[in-house]
């Protein structure tokens, strides 16, 4: 039956509006015509622009970790009064690269404007009766700790503090010197009045070593244990003196990294002696190790902050980096060499390394300055300062400010840096990186730390194939149930189940994402991995269940099986799944009993099998939940919309439902089917909150199934609230977040060229 | 060959007197906070996860002299604060470890001068294992094994099930599941540096938000170990007495060893916040910090199951932080 528009017979002429109606009329649909032509393109446009705008954002944001370096050359200046002073041996800057000091062999410190050479004050370190300044060690940068050592056989740490004070806004600067093992000298060893050739300090875990070698070979330490009551706040010191085997060479460099359990020693070679000291009533040389190749010598060294990697220059310009590698058969740490960075013409004069990061400075004796960074194992910058060997460098604190002294000059030359991001070169976030105290180069992301020291490591790998990951077996559990679903909703149900089918399964998507997280790795993830068999019983018994009871129906008489009207065959299946279901859980402990000695997940370790309790499947099961609906939903659309005609045409030239399906609707619906996995995949990738709580975040590179993954999303939301705007750390977690943009954009342009495309081909039908 | 002399010297740094306190309970010699006039507005707080219980307690108490104060407090993690102190989006930054000098440089460059970190109390990282877990006592070079890839304490080798700290029976071959705060995490930091020497955590480790979700994991994991504030204990797990060095003598995570310094993973916990150098605090958080330094501030840190400082301790503090 058509559809008629009952005709009323015309009572008063026509029903036609007369013309000022009718004009009215007009202009009305011209001004919504022209609202919806101009308004939705709009609107359209709006959505690109939108798009375009967070590409930009996200571009601008990681903009600063593409911009070069660059090093330029600064003023120069000679410190007044300083002229004719003894040598300088030493310069430093303070934390505002406000003062710069200079550190005199006549025991002077003179402090002076870092930009201008104007004097601010010159302290006196108190010097023993008769004696002169004879030597002189120091500490990382960025503990500003010193060590004179006197012709006497004494030395005298001290460290210089910059107290601040304010009077109104301006803040006033005040170098101290400070003793932290006190004001008397100290005597180290027993070596009497001998002169010492090497003096070494730092302060570690839990104390200070102080060290002194002589040119006959021989090597003392004291180390000064500190304890301190937090109550009190009162600082207990215990010294300890220990002596070193003797290396029979003088010694040349003394270095003691923090950790306080090894000790290095360079003799006039340059040939590296390594002490471990960790029990240090026995301290034990471990090896020699030759750090520069052959027909050069070893002509500077210098920890990176932190004092875990040790660069090393040699006369043939050479620089390279090396730090302890342990060995994990013997568990003996050797000196390994990690990289080399580009050599330099002449031969190496001084290293100085950044305060706060892994970065340094060289200088050589053509009066070439390079700036290298070790995590990215890259080369920066060389620059020609002078024609005269570099004799000292000083790098400020905020990595901006550079001094320069020359040998025999007294002139200063400033260097102005420009170096916010050395640590993000292509390989270090993309390629595997040789961290510190690591085994081998690895892919590691962990960004932070409590101390500054720490080298952050940023490989964007792992968070990759996190993401890849999670979406992967989030769509494996997703994508037959939901695709499998929607065809069997769409083309064999019944109306009427449908109706509340369809809507029941759409309505799981406005279950919030963080509520099913919560759920999967409270309770889920210790639910599973108490009851590892389900796994195993439910993926088999439910299919198999399913073909078993299906096949049983059919075979029914036809008199059993037309009492159930057609469509409505899936109900008869809850029982079945019910029961099933049942039968999973409750067989559970027998087959834990029965196979696995009682427990399923001590059998996996038995195995070798690495099974963590929030791991992928659960992740995977979770987010499986939440990308179904978005599947199912667009899916069936797509094969309920396949047109009538082609299917009861089908039907009618004789082939059975299952033919049509397989042959018509799939075929048909495919380019929507497809859209509606793409779709979902784009969704399981961009997930943040169920992966947040239900895996454990761990950036892991693998695809075990039965280990967790830590994805992009997940991680910019748990690291983003955390840094400084404009960190390195800050501007990679955009990069992190233009990875994604960028993934799910390609993802989304394959998936409509292939939906297109797919739609071309079957547009025919 | 080796040389040894053995003397101690006692640096007094600051004029506190070398008296050790037990501290197990609220110091009776702490002031009582008195209420002064014309205080009122709003406080924001943003910061550890840690302290987040206690600043709620805090603003309670403090709520009590001060009826027209508001608080909002937030605790994500200790990393957190100082950015939101920076952006002036918060008043105090709770924080479970010391300001790291990157943090407190970028502080600077907005504020031309420092920001001002106020110790409150004093917290033990405590270990936990599930409460089924035999095991008597773990040492800080085991602990780095377990949770570490670089072992920087130098234990032998690394340790990734229970019979490799000497757990025998059902135990000898049971996985160790770790779970550890995430990289915003005060806690995080502080155990990165002291328990792990510095080193790198695993990359196999659960990251949880925060810090009742690493003991919950313990809990539902046999063969779990995490760490976290001694305040977030429950029944479902336990705590291990730590050792200094491998072999040394272990200790209960309690205040006594805290206050000593005996028990290795002792630490203070700080608020930071804005104090210009010479307009001094503004009133409203200047009371906030004397109501936490007096005695009762420092019941609530020992109801909360944290360790209370000393009144020679909040003295110096006091007067140190320029709050008398």
């Amino acid at each position: 039956m058509a559809a008629t528009t009952q005709e009323q017979p015309l009572s008063k002429g026509s029903l036609l509006p007369d013309s000022d109606r009718r004009q009215k009329l007009r202009k009305k649909r011209a001004l919504r015509d022209g609202f919806s032509l101009y308004g939705v393109g709009a609107g359209g446009i709006g959505v690109i622009i939108a798009l375009g705008l967070i590409f930009v954002y996200l571009f601008y944001e990681t903009l600063p970790l593409l911009k070069p370096v660059s090093v330029e050359l600064g003023n120069e200046f000679v410190v007044p009064g300083d002229v004719g002073r003894a040598p300088a041996m030493h310069l430093t800057l303070d934390r505002y690269q406000e003062i710069g000091a200079r550190f005199s062999a006549d025991g002077t410190i003179t402090f002076f404007n870092a930009r201008t050479g104007a004097i601010q004050d010159v302290l006196q370190i108190p010097t023993p009766e008769g004696a002169r300044v004879s030597n002189f060690g120091r500490a990382e940068s960025r503990r500003s700790l010193f060590l004179y050592g006197f012709s006497d056989g004494t030395v005298l740490p001290l460290m210089i503090d910059y107290a601040q004070s304010f009077v109104g806004d301006v803040r006033q600067i005040d170098p101290r010197l400070t003793f932290p093992l006190g004001e008397q000298p100290i005597r180290i060893g027993d070596t009497g009045a001998e002169e010492f050739s090497a003096l070494g300090i730092v302060e570690g875990r839990g104390g200070y070593i102080v060290a002194a070698g002589t040119a006959s070979g021989k090597v003392s330490m004291a180390l000064f244990t500190s304890r301190t009551n937090l109550m009190t706040g009162v600082v207990q010191v215990q010294r300890e003196d220990y002596s070193l085997p003797t290396i029979g060479r003088p010694v040349y460099q003394l270095l003691v990294p923090e950790s306080l359990r090894n000790l290095f020693v360079i003799d006039d070679r340059g040939k590296l002696f390594s002490f471990d000291i960790a029990d240090r009533s026995n301290p034990t040389l471990i090896e020699e190790v030759a750090l520069v190749g052959e027909g050069a010598r070893v002509t500077e060294a210098e920890f990176l902050v932190g004092s875990r990697s040790l660069i090393v220059g040699g006369s043939d310009g050479s620089v390279r980096q090396w730090f302890l590698v342990r060995d994990e058969e013997s568990g003996i740490s050797k000196m390994t060499l990690i990289r080399s960075f580009r050599s330099h013409p002449g031969a190496i004069t001084f290293i100085e390394p950044e305060y706060l990061r892994k970065g340094f400075l060289t200088g050589d004796d053509t009066g070439m300055v390079g700036l290298h960074y070790s995590t990215a194992s890259a080369t920066l910058a060389m620059l020609q300062v002078s024609d005269q060997p570099i004799a000292r460098l000083a790098m400020g604190p905020i990595n901006s400010l550079a001094l320069v002294k020359t040998v025999g000059s007294e002139r200063l030359q400033t260097l102005e840096i420009d170096n916010a991001h050395p640590q993000t070169s292509m390989s270090a976030l993309w390629g595997r990186v040789w961290y510190e105290g690591r085994d081998d180069p690895e892919f590691i992301w962990q960004s932070s730390s409590a101390d500054d020291a720490f080298e952050a490591k940023f490989s964007l790998v792992p968070l990759s194939i996190g993401t890849l990951k999670a979406a992967l077996f989030a769509m494996l559990l997703a994508m037959p149930l939901a695709i499998l679903g929607a065809i069997y909703t769409a083309y064999f149900m019944a109306p009427a189940i449908r109706r509340v089918v369809k809507p029941s399964i759409e309505l799981m998507e406005a279950l919030p994402t963080v509520i099913l997280g919560f759920l999967a790795g409270i309770w889920l993830a210790p639910y599973v991995e108490n009851n590892l068999p389900i796994l195993v019983t439910g993926s088999l018994g439910f299919p198999l269940m399913i073909l078993v009871t299906a096949f049983a129906w059919s075979r029914l008489p036809l008199r059993i099986r037309s009492l159930v009207p057609p469509g409505w065959e899936a109900i008869l299946l809850v029982p079945v799944m019910l029961l099933t279901g049942w039968f999973v859980v409750a067989s559970s402990p027998w087959i834990e009993l029965a196979f696995f000695d009682g427990s399923m997940r001590q059998w996996f370790t038995n195995v070798g099998i690495p099974y963590d309790q929030r791991n992928a499947l659960i992740v995977g099961m979770a987010m499986g939940f939440a990308v179904i609906p978005t599947i199912f939903s667009i899916a069936e659309d797509a094969v309920f919309s396949v047109p009538r005609h082609l299917t009861q045409g089908s039907l009618a030239l004789g082939a059975t439902p299952w033919q049509t399906v397989t042959g018509v609707v799939l075929l048909t619906a495919s380019p929507g089917i497809f859209s509606a996995v793409m779709i979902g995949f784009g969704r399981a990738v961009g997930e943040t909150m169920i992966v947040l709580m239900a895996s454990g975040n761990s950036p892991i590179v693998n695809f075990n199934i039965f280990e967790g993954m830590r994805t992009l999303a997940a991680n910019i939301a748990v690291e983003l609230p955390e840094t400084a705007v404009g960190s390195t750390h800050f501007r990679v977690l955009f990069l992190s977040a233009l990875v994604l943009l960028v993934f799910t954009f390609i993802l989304n342009t394959a998936a409509e060229l292939v939906r297109q495309r797919l739609r071309k081909r079957y547009a025919s039908l | 060959m080796t040389l040894k002399k053995s003397l101690a010297l006692g640096v007094v740094v600051a004029l506190g007197v070398p008296v050790s306190i037990a501290s197990a309970e609220v110091d009776p010699n702490l002031p009582s906070y008195e209420r002064v006039s014309g205080i009122s507005g709003n406080l924001s707080s943003v910061g550890s996860d840690t302290l987040n219980n206690l600043m709620t307690l805090w603003a309670e108490e403090f709520a009590k002299f001060y009826p027209n104060v508001n608080i909002q407090i937030q605790g994500a993690g200790t990393s957190t604060a100082p950015p939101a102190l920076i952006e002036g989006t918060s008043n105090f930054g709770p924080m479970s470890r010391p300001m790291r000098d990157s943090e407190s440089r970028a502080f600077e460059e907005k504020f031309g001068f420092p920001p001002t970190v106020v110790p409150v109390a004093i917290d033990m990282v405590a270990v936990y294992v599930n409460k089924d877990n035999p095991v008597e006592a773990l040492s800080i070079p085991q602990v780095d094994a377990i949770f570490s890839a670089t072992r920087a304490c130098g234990f032998g080798q690394d340790i990734s099930n229970w019979g490799e700290v000497g757990l025998t029976g059902a135990w000898s071959n049971r996985d160790i599941t770790l779970y550890s705060r995430n990289a915003v995490s005060g806690t995080y930091g502080f155990f990165k540096e002291t328990a792990l020497c510095g080193g790198d955590f695993k990359s196999s480790i659960n990251e949880q938000p925060g810090s009742s979700a690493v003991v919950r994991g313990v809990e539902q994991t046999v063969g779990g170990i995490g760490y976290s504030g001694i305040g977030y204990r429950t029944s479902g797990v336990r705590v291990v007495p730590l050792s200094k060095e491998h072999g040394g003598q272990a200790f209960e995570a309690t205040g006594d060893n805290a206050a000593t310094g005996d028990y290795p993973l002792a630490r203070f916990l700080f608020i930071a916040a804005n104090q210009h150098p010479t307009n001094g605090w503004n009133p409203l958080e200047r009371e906030f910090f004397r109501m936490v330094l007096s005695k009762d501030g420092q019941g609530v840190v020992h109801r909360d199951g944290y360790v209370t400082l000393s009144a020679p301790a909040a003295e110096r503090f006091r007067t140190q932080m320029n709050l008398n």
